[in-house]
Order: structure tokens, then C-alpha cells, then sequence
């Protein structure tokens, strides 16, 4: 029992034989019952106020760390009264992120805060748990935050409350929007495997995956002699290549010329839809996948840098998830750091809202070298168009479509 | 809490008992009447005065001329019933009271207009009850001053108490529904049936408590208290007579060394005698009644309790929330009640062999054993528990490695040196042993948890 409490019970004492007192003194009853009533209701508001919160835990759950743009995510809201004095009374008031629609149940705006305020009421009797289970859909790309919260709980009355602060965030990342890409050959390469002979990556013979008609080019080692004399027609062997290949993505979300006229969230989540579905359609194709970028990262200080590799489609998708809206690094510098590598052998695929005058020899360049693609996500210029390969308008809607289509 | 009923009238209706307790309480002493309807006709009025001031809700101050004239309309009609009521219009002090009458529903008409603030927030509906339970205290003890102390005056509190409880928690439960969606909220019925079990439990142990502390036993005690003050004032002034005498004679005796005069000797002050009120009572015959009448009071008092703490666990058992069909809810108990029964008498057990052992040991190897035993307590609680399967030894030798200083580490290996010879040597410790032991385990007992 702390002070404050000992204080306020020393007082209720005082005020009792100060009651007691006078009662005596002019002979009422009633001042009696009036005094020990009154102190009794007192020493349980006191009590209560004090021992409120002990033996209370708190905590907001989402099923998922990681969530699919506009799937649904259960959170399950769990409040714990380990003791004998129940909670009549418990305001949860919640910040939720803005980026998550309620289903079935509301929440209230909180411009300040960029999130959503959930309220709920609740009661809790002596050594019981509730849990309740809320489904939001996610709609918003990003490192979303759950908490924290702001409990209030008192005396039985709700005379005053009692405020306690849950600090603890739950953090959920929502992937970008993932598009499927029916027209990914645009975009595609030299050096893919889908082109035999001259540009087809080494085959490894022992990893036979079946038959297939012959095509010019075909190295005659390759033909299944007894498969073509049944289907009489030529029919070569196909097997697996002995490494992936591999395709970089090289993400510019630099939308303004200058960093003083601000950012264009909306083409920034563009841009990053479209670097999700080029880098899962890759990924469906068999190739490693990768993504470098000059964007500022939720949560982390350092840049956008993951290695193509044959399962970093994931780690592709979350570092796209955290991409900021942020006035971003010079694109330059990463086109130069490419260029640099020699060691690098992944292709490479821009998604750049701009090809800036300073960077068109540095993209020409790689286009030249590394056999890369320019994706170009807006309206381009007529001398950007030389290296561009292929369009996605700055209008269109991704939220309401299922398939990226390039404009060429 | 949503439907108007909950959010305005409910709230005005406690409010106005509480009011309305006090202010006919007030009318029952002015008149010297001690009538009880009073009560009721207060009430109303408080209540009716609240409801228009009310109507439109806040948004629709300041008043409006209807308001006002709904107000004074029904100060009128309030001293009309008073007049019509109480007093014959044929009196020579009609007029007087009827100046009398419009006052006092103007004062009802004004405390029940008050309502509506009083009922924007927890807080000042927690000091309009205490307010209203202060000026009924305060009237009580005016009317029982005059000798005419209303015989309602205990039902009178109990209903003040009751209503102004419940006037807190609907002011609360209108809070809460202000920024809480209306799926999120939870019934308010069973929160004021909780309340209202609590407040009749702690109305039915102010009663028992009032059957014994009892108002001849509490002015007996005052009057033993105040007799054995001037019991120690007297024996205080005669010890001060005494000694003044003292130097009286003292003087006396001087001068008459000196040859001047002769004084006249002083008498030595009596002893006070012990105060009657410090003297044992001498048996009283009890009243009529007097055994059986607290007994029934205490049982039935007893009875309140038990029945308005089933009152409440049956409410908490009903408040619940209707979810939407969206929100799954579960509830489960983390405990039951044998198992909170089984802790709580294991924790009181506990406790009762710490005391126990803190007795000074017989010899100082067992001392050694308490004084570790207590050393490993203690480390547990601050998260550091010997796992099983390690030895003392290397206990104590991980707790003083984790320390920064490493100066612990001779001290551990004394200490674990000492506490093997207590626990397995037949030949044990000596005093000297243990005093060190228990230095040094005080010690480290202290870096650890610290650090």
C-alpha cells in the first residue's frame, strides 16, 4: 500500500471520528450510520482506485506479421483480471492504423495520430479473461502500428479514473498489391532461360524435366532420337539449367524533380505495385529475384539492398512494404554502384517514375552491359522514350485491377 | 445507454432523489413537521425542473424562452401545491407563506436546473452526491439540535447514499457512451445492479456498525477521554502545587535563618482522586428490547450484506455485451475459486513459517541453512533461481561471475565453503562462521539484485 493510499485512509479516519464526534455530541443516530456508511463506501473507492490495475494484463494480437495487401487480418484483443476485486469498468481506447478498414465493427478517425481510435467498453469479474476477436482488411501498404493504448478503470462508481498507458506496439507489415504481369515477356531479358542456344543459361542433363519439339538452334546432343521416331517429328530434351537466373530490380521512387516540391505517395505505391508484381512474376518464372532501391525504409536506416536469390522473393516483397513516400537518395549513385559490380550477374529491371537527364547515360549503359529493361511508370518525356521498354500510366488504377498491363 | 431514456432521464431521476432527499429534508425542518413527503414532492419537483432544462439537450443553451417559462410555471404550480397542501388560505399568514412556498419551489425549480451539468461528467456527479450527503448530514444535525430530528432521518441517508451512487455510475456510463460505438458498449442495467448490491452492503455494515458503536457508548467514550484529560491536568496542577510549596518553604526557611519574619506554613495540595467517568459503570438495567433488538439488526444486517454481495455477482455474471455477429467474444476464468483458496492459504502459510523461522536458531550450522535459504529466496525473486541439478556451489559462483565488480567471487567460494561444512559436515560451524556467512551472503544478496 503506498502513501497516497495511506494518506487518504489516515484522512477517512479522521473524517470518521470527526463524524463520530459530533454525532456523539448531539446525540444523532442517524449521524452514526450516516459517518461508518459513508466511510465504508469511501475505504472501497480508495481500495479499489489503488488495486484497479494490479493483476491486470493487456494485449492486442494480430494473427499475422506479415499480411497481403487487402487481405483480412484477425486481431484478437485479450484483457486479463487476475484478482479478486473485479473491473466493473475498463475503457480500452486503442490506436489502430489508418490503413485498415473494420469489418463488423467501428472505428473513429485520429488525423493527429495518422491512425484509427478503437473503443470498447468491458467488464471484468474476478479472475477471468475475455478475449474478443476483431477482422480488419488491410488496405494500405506499409509497417502498420497496433497501440499504443490508454486503459481507464476505477472505483465501482466510476467516481475518477484511473489511466494506465499500454506502450507495447504490435507492428504488422502489409505487402504491396501484387498484379500478375500476362505481358512479363516485354519486360523480359536476353538472357532468360526461355531462349535457348546462344543466351540460355548452362543445362544440367542429369535434371532431365521431359520432351519438347524440336527448335532451331537446338544443339543436336539434345535430341531424343527414340521420342522422335515414335511422334515422328524432332523432339528434344529439356532439362533444368544448372543455375537460376537471376533479375534485379532497381526501384527509382524519386517522383519530383526536386526534393523541395514534395512527394506523390500515390505514384510512390504505384511504383512499388509495380515493382511487387514484376518481382513475384519473376519469381513464378524460376528466377532468383532481388531489389535494390534508392527509397528511405520504415523502421530502418539503412537502403533498400536485397541480393537476388532463389526464395528472396519474400524478403523482396517486405523490404517493398516499407518503402516511405520520403523525399528519396540520388538514383544516380545506384545506377553507378550496378555498374561497378562486375561480379553482378543478375539482370537488371528498372521501375523509374523519370529518367533524368544525369542518369540516361548511366541507364543506357546498363542497358547496354547487363542487357537491362526500363519499366518506365508514368507519362514519358519523347527523348526518354528511347530507353524505355515498357509503359504503365501514371492513371492507372491498381487497386481496382488484377493484372499489370504495359502500354507500349 | 444510446436510447434517451438512458442518457438523460435516468441520470436526472438519481439525481434528483439525491436533491430531492435533502431539499425536502430541509422543508420537514423548517416546518418542524417531520413529514415524509416532503421527500417525494421534492423529488418530483427537482425532477421535473431537470427535465426541462434538459430538453433539446445541451446544444440548445442558453435557454430558451419556453424553457423559462416552463420554469416558472412549474415554481408556481409547486407552491401552489405547498400552499394548498400544507397550510389554509384563510389564515391571517397566508401571505407569508405563501412568499414562503414560491421561495422554496423556486429553490427545488434552480437545484433541479443544476442537474444537467451535474450529470456532463463522473466528476461532478461524485461532488453533487457528496454535496447533497453533506447538506442532509448538515440538516440532521441542525434538526436534532432543535430537538426535533426527523424519524426517517437514517432511511433518508441510506436513500442518499443509494442514489447518489447510482447517480455517479449513470454520469459514468454516459461518459463512456460518449466516445465508445455502440457495439463496444457494454449493458448498463447490471453495472447499477452491482452498484447498487456494493452501496447496500456498505449501507448494511454502516448499519451494523452503528448498532454497536452506539451513540450513549461513543459519548461514554468521549466522556472517559475528556475525564482522563483533566485526570492528568490535576495530577499535572498538583505537581506543580507541590512543588510551588516546595519553594515556598524553601523561602521560608531562609528568612527565618535570617531572622525576619515567620511564614505561614503551606498546606500540601490533595491527590486528585480518579474521575467517575474512569470509575467502572455500575450495572445499568438494559431497555426493553435492548439484547433482542441488535441481535435482529446484526442478522438482519448480516443478511443485507450476504444478499447484496449475491446481488452483485449475479449482476457481473450478467454484464455482458451482446457482440455483433462479426466480433467473436470468449470468456474463461484463469482461476477457480478453490485454486485462488488453495494460493491464498499457501501464501498465508508461507508467511506464517518465515515468521516462524526468523526465531534465533539453536546452532550455527542451521543458522548457516536459514541464512542460504533466505540468499536463494531472495535471488529468486529478483530472477535469478538456482536451477535443479546445480550445486550450491556453482550457484554461487555463476551469481558473483554475473557481477561487474568480480571482487564476489572469494566471497562466493567462502560462502558455499561454509554453508558444505554446515549442511554435510558432522563436525559443523562455528558462531564466527556464520556471522560471516550471513555477511557475506547479505552482501552479495545485494549486488546481485541490484545489479
Amino acid at each position: 500500500m503506498t502513501l497516497g493510499v495511506v494518506v487518504r485512509l489516515r484522512s477517512i479516519g479522521w473524517a470518521v471520528l470527526a463524524g463520530l464526534v459530533v454525532a456523539a455530541l448531539v446525540g444523532s443516530e442517524a449521524l452514526v450510520f450516516a459517518t461508518l456508511a459513508a466511510a465504508a463506501l469511501a475505504v472501497l473507492v480508495v481500495v479499489s482506485r489503488r488495486r484497479i490495475f494490479a493483476g491486470f494484463a493487456f494485449s492486442r494480437l494480430p494473427a499475422s506479421r506479415v499480411v497481403p495487401w487487402g487481405a483480412r487480418l484477425d486481431v484478437t484483443v485479450s484483457a486479463t483480471n487476475a484478482k479478486l476485486l473485479p473491473m466493473i469498468w475498463l475503457r480500452v481506447s486503442d490506436l489502430w492504423p489508418a490503413g485498415v478498414e473494420a469489418q463488423g465493427f467501428a472505428l473513429s478517425p485520429v488525423p493527429a495520430h495518422r491512425g484509427q481510435r478503437f473503443s470498447q467498453t468491458l467488464s471484468l469479474r474476478w479472475y477471468e479473461r475475455v478475449r474478443r476477436h476483431y477482422r480488419v482488411r488491410c488496405t494500405m501498404r506499409g509497417l502498420h502500428d497496433f497501440g499504443p493504448a490508454e486503459l481507464e478503470a476505477g472505483d465501482p462508481f466510476g467516481v475518477a479514473g484511473v489511466t494506465r498507458l499500454v506502450d507495447d506496439v504490435e507492428r504488422v507489415v502489409v505487402l504491396p498489391k501484387v498484379l500478375a504481369v500476362p505481358t512479363l515477356d516485354v519486360v523480359l531479358g536476353r538472357p532468360l532461360f526461355e531462349t535457348p542456344v546462344e543466351r540460355s543459361l548452362a543445362h544440367d542433363p542429369v535434371d532431365l524435366r521431359g520432351i519438347r519439339p524440336y527448335r532451331p538452334g537446338d544443339p543436336l546432343r539434345a535430341v531424343n532420337w527414340r521420342a522422335t521416331a515414335r511422334r515422328r517429328a524432332l523432339q528434344t530434351n529439356e532439362s533444368g539449367p544448372t543455375a537460376l537466373g537471376a533479375v534485379k530490380l532497381l526501384l527509382d521512387v524519386r517522383v519530383r524533380e526536386r526534393a523541395w516540391e514534395g512527394v506523390d505517395p500515390e505514384r510512390v505505391e504505384l511504383l512499388c505495385v509495380v515493382a511487387a508484381s514484376l518481382a513475384a512474376a519473376f519469381a513464378e518464372r524460376g528466377l532468383a529475384v532481388g531489389v535494390a532501391s534508392n527509397a528511405s525504409l520504415a523502421g530502418e536506416a539503412r537502403a533498400l539492398d536485397v541480393e537476388p536469390d532463389e526464395g528472396a522473393l519474400d524478403e523482396v516483397l517486405e523490404g517493398l512494404a516499407r518503402v516511405l513516400s520520403l523525399p528519396p537518395a540520388d538514383f544516380g549513385a545506384l545506377l553507378q554502384a550496378q555498374l561497378a559490380d562486375v561480379e553482378a550477374a543478375a539482370d537488371c529491371v528498372l521501375v523509374v517514375p523519370a529518367l533524368r537527364a544525369p542518369d540516361r547515360d548511366l541507364v543506357a549503359t546498363l542497358r547496354a552491359e547487363r542487357g537491362a529493361s526500363v519499366v518506365y511508370v508514368g507519362d514519358p518525356a519523347p527523348d526518354e522514350r528511347s530507353l524505355v521498354d515498357a509503359v504503365v500510366p501514371s492513371d492507372f488504377a491498381w487497386r481496382a485491377r488484377d493484372e499489370l498491363t504495359f502500354v507500349a | 445507454m444510446s436510447s434517451p431514456l438512458w442518457r438523460d432521464l435516468v441520470p436526472l431521476a438519481f439525481g434528483a432523489v439525491v436533491d430531492g432527499v435533502w431539499c425536502g429534508t430541509l422543508a420537514a425542518v423548517l416546518t418542524g413537521s417531520g413529514d415524509a413527503r416532503y421527500l417525494v414532492f421534492a423529488t418530483v419537483v427537482v425532477f421535473a425542473a431537470g427535465v426541462i432544462a434538459s430538453r433539446g439537450g445541451e446544444e440548445a443553451r442558453p435557454r430558451g424562452r419556453a424553457a423559462r417559462a416552463l420554469a416558472v410555471a412549474l415554481t408556481l404550480a409547486a407552491a401552489a401545491v405547498l400552499f394548498v397542501a400544507g397550510r389554509s388560505s384563510s389564515g391571517e399568514d397566508a401571505l407569508r407563506w405563501v412568499v414562503v412556498d414560491v421561495a422554496y419551489s423556486a429553490l427545488l425549480v434552480v437545484v433541479g436546473e443544476g442537474l444537467g451539468a451535474a450529470m456532463a461528467s463522473p466528476r461532478a456527479a461524485g461532488r453533487r452526491a457528496a454535496r447533497g450527503f453533506v447538506l442532509l448530514c448538515v440538516l440532521l444535525v441542525a434538526a436534532t439540535l432543535a430537538g426535533a430530528p426527523p424519524a426517517w432521518a437514517t432511511w433518508a441517508v441510506a436513500v442518499t447514499l443509494l442514489a447518489g451512487g447510482l447517480f455517479v455510475v449513470a454520469a459514468r456510463a454516459r461518459a463512456l457512451a460518449a466516445v465508445t460505438p455502440t457495439s463496444e458498449q457494454t449493458s448498463v442495467w447490471p453495472w447499477l445492479l452491482a452498484v447498487f448490491g456494493v452501496t447496500l452492503a456498505a449501507v448494511a455494515l454502516g448499519l451494523v456498525s452503528s448498532e454497536v458503536l452506539r451513540v450513549d457508548l461513543i459519548a461514554r467514550a468521549l466522556d472517559a477521554v475528556a475525564a482522563l484529560i483533566g485526570y492528568l491536568l490535576s495530577w499535572v496542577g498538583y505537581v506543580v502545587g507541590y512543588a510551588g510549596g516546595l519553594v515556598i518553604r524553601g523561602a521560608g526557611w531562609l528568612l527565618s535563618l535570617l531572622d525576619l519574619h515567620e511564614l505561614k506554613p503551606v498546606e500540601t495540595p490533595d491527590q486528585p482522586g480518579l474521575p467517575t467517568a474512569l470509575t467502572s459503570p455500575e450495572p445499568q438495567s438494559g431497555r426493553e428490547g435492548s439484547v433482542s433488538r441488535p441481535v435482529v439488526i446484526v442478522a438482519l444486517a448480516a443478511l443485507a450484506i450476504v444478499a447484496s454481495l449475491s446481488l452483485v455477482a449475479l449482476a457481473l455474471r450478467r454484464l455482458r455485451r451482446v457482440a455483433p455477429d462479426e466480433v467473436a467474444e470468449e470468456r474463461e476464468a484463469v482461476a477457480s475459486l478453490r485454486a485462488v483458496a488453495a494460493a491464498g492459504a499457501g501464501r498465508l502459510a508461507g508467511r506464517l513459517r518465515r515468521l516462524v523461522r526468523r526465531a534465533p536458531s539453536k546452532t550455527p550450522a542451521e543458522l548457516v541453512r536459514r541464512r542460504y535459504a533466505e540468499f536463494e529466496r531472495r535471488l529468486g525473486r529478483a530472477g535469478q533461481a538456482r536451477a535443479p541439478g546445480t550445486t550450491v556451489r556453482a550457484f554461487l559462483l555463476t551469481v558473483a561471475a554475473q557481477l561487474v565488480a568480480g571482487t564476489e567471487t572469494d566471497a562466493a567460494l567462502t560462502m558455499a565453503t561454509i554453508y558444505e561444512r554446515a549442511r554435510y559436515s558432522s563436525g559443523g560451524v562455528d558462531v564466527e562462521a556464520a556471522g560471516t556467512f550471513a555477511r557475506l551472503a547479505r552482501g552479495l544478496s545485494a549486488a546481485a539484485t541490484e545489479g
